[in-house]
């Protein structure tokens, strides 16, 4: 195994928290985002010659992942990528800038622990289930909109518990 | 930011936002760098929560289900195989413990804990997007329940957009189908109406789990992967001859405490009548259902013409 190799393995797998969740944040389906991350990892291992190592590796990792997010939708037939270029391109910085590292999992993980049974049940649907608020709400005999509101309020204290947890330790968050 | 900004956000990552909130959202995220950072936080939680519940293998998964072929194929290969070894220890950094116990003997509690279960219920996930264009006479699984007594009694709710209901079952005895309209239908062949349910014939633990979790253990290799941060165990069954009919891999989740299964995912199904690759099932209720509600006459009005078949 070459230098370059073990360099591009390595940073992809710092980078690729980020671009999971970018992919995740702009297909909005969990499907396609691995679909779009595994063609992503392919293409940036093979593309990995024409990186310029002077610029920061995550942004271009987020490029690459831009574009198998166009190639896979347009290989399905459709446009599924609602936000324009100009705002893409806030959100790949975004993500880019954002700490992705691998305690921040650790957090959440911890954090989602910390939640009461009634929000780790709803998680569970609208994650492990990969629901929507109006089946969650059919199942819970409830409204969509206040399955909305309670994930909502569930991502917001996950957000600031693990915010908390890293600024304990020191990480800039 | 504003509270009306944060609702954009989440409403956008549950797909409930409409068009033109999603207008909105983009022209903000064009224009604010603080709301870009702000979105990009609840994103990173958001694929996080996807990542530590949806399916323990990802977390930590710098590659998912990395077409192996292709990955090798290329002057990349290495790096591939060296993401792939960065994924394994980033997993064994998940799955404390993941090899300090026998997954045949897990499986054997799990049997154990599956016999004690009288009555169960389920909601069956379609996984696989290909598979819900089908037969449009027919509800799709997605979404269907699955209230299951051993030893081999069943009902399968199955619902149309429209929320009609279409029920099988079977008593353990006779087997039945109670569509929307028309006849309902009753037969002596225990596969008659089962077929709807995915994997049918193949020996997936719906219906019988304590021999059918039994076969798993004679014609899948077993791997105990360990405990993810929803506190679920994962044991992964992946079958060991691939000209054999079923699922190909199996994945049980299931309480350490008690070794009930909370949550059984099929992938790689045979496609019976165009049915789904892959399915979720996910336990919903243990509570004692009435003999009753295991017949036909529980689940359609009384003046309903009924055909023996047999």
């Amino acid at each position: 195994m070459n230098e370059l190799t073990r360099q591009a393995a390595r940073l992809w797998a710092l980078a690729q928290p980020a671009v999971s969740a970018f992919v995740a944040s702009i297909t909005r389906d969990f499907q396609d985002r691995d679909d779009i991350l595994q063609e992503t990892a392919v293409a940036v291992l093979e593309s990995f010659g024409r990186y310029d190592p002077s610029q920061p590796f995550k942004a271009w990792a987020m490029g690459v992942a831009r574009n198998q997010a166009r190639l896979h939708f347009r290989r399905k037939g459709r446009d599924r990528l609602v936000f324009s270029p100009a705002a893409l391109d806030a959100l790949s910085v975004a993500f880019a800038d954002e700490d992705s590292g691998a305690e921040r999992l650790v957090h959440l993980g911890e954090c989602l622990s910390e939640l009461d049974e009634k929000s780790r049940e709803l998680c569970r649907l609208r994650y492990g289930r990969d629901m929507k608020p109006a089946g969650i709400a059919g199942l819970m005999e409830t409204e969509p909109n206040t399955i909305s509101k309670a994930l909502q309020r569930i991502r917001e204290r996950l957000r600031d518990c693990v915010a908390g947890k890293a600024s304990a330790i020191g990480v800039p968050t | 930011m504003s509270e009306a900004f944060d609702e954009l956000v989440h409403r956008h990552l549950d797909g409930t936002l409409a068009e033109d909130g999603e207008a909105a959202l983009a022209r903000i995220l064009e224009t604010d760098p603080a709301a870009a950072r702000a979105f990009a936080r609840i994103g990173l939680i958001h694929d996080g929560l996807a990542q530590l519940i949806r399916q323990p293998m990802a977390v930590g998964q710098p590659l998912p289900s990395l077409n192996r072929k292709r990955l090798l194929s290329g002057r990349w290969g290495l790096a591939g195989f060296l993401a792939a070894s960065v994924a394994v220890a980033a997993l064994a950094i998940w799955w404390p413990g993941a090899g300090n116990l026998k997954a045949s003997t897990t499986l054997e509690r799990l049997i154990k804990a599956s016999s004690r279960q009288r009555d169960r219920t389920y909601v069956i996930s379609d996984l696989d997007p290909g598979s819900r264009a089908g037969d449009p006479r027919q509800p799709p699984i997605d979404g269907a329940v699955l209230h299951v007594r051993q030893p081999g009694s069943f009902v399968l709710i199955r619902s149309f957009p429209d929320g009609r209901k279409y029920v099988t079952g079977s008593d353990g005895d006779r087997n039945w189908s109670v569509p929307p309209e028309g006849k309902v239908r009753v037969s002596a062949d225990p596969l008659r109406f089962r077929w709807p349910l995915p994997g049918h014939v193949h020996g997936i633990p719906f219906v019988n789990p304590t021999s059918d979790l039994a076969d798993l253990k004679r014609d899948y290799h077993l791997e105990l992967r360990g405990t993810g941060a929803d506190g679920l165990s994962l044991l992964r069954a992946d079958m060991k001859d691939s000209a054999g009919r079923g699922p190909r891999r199996v994945d049980l989740l299931f309480d350490p405490e008690s070794g009930v299964i909370r949550r059984m995912v099929f992938d790689g199904l045979p496609r019976a009548r165009g049915g789904p690759r892959s399915v979720a099932v996910e336990l919903i209720g243990q509570g004692a259902l009435q003999d009753s509600f295991f017949s036909h006459e529980a689940h359609h009005g009384p003046g309903r013409p009924v055909e023996e078949e047999d």
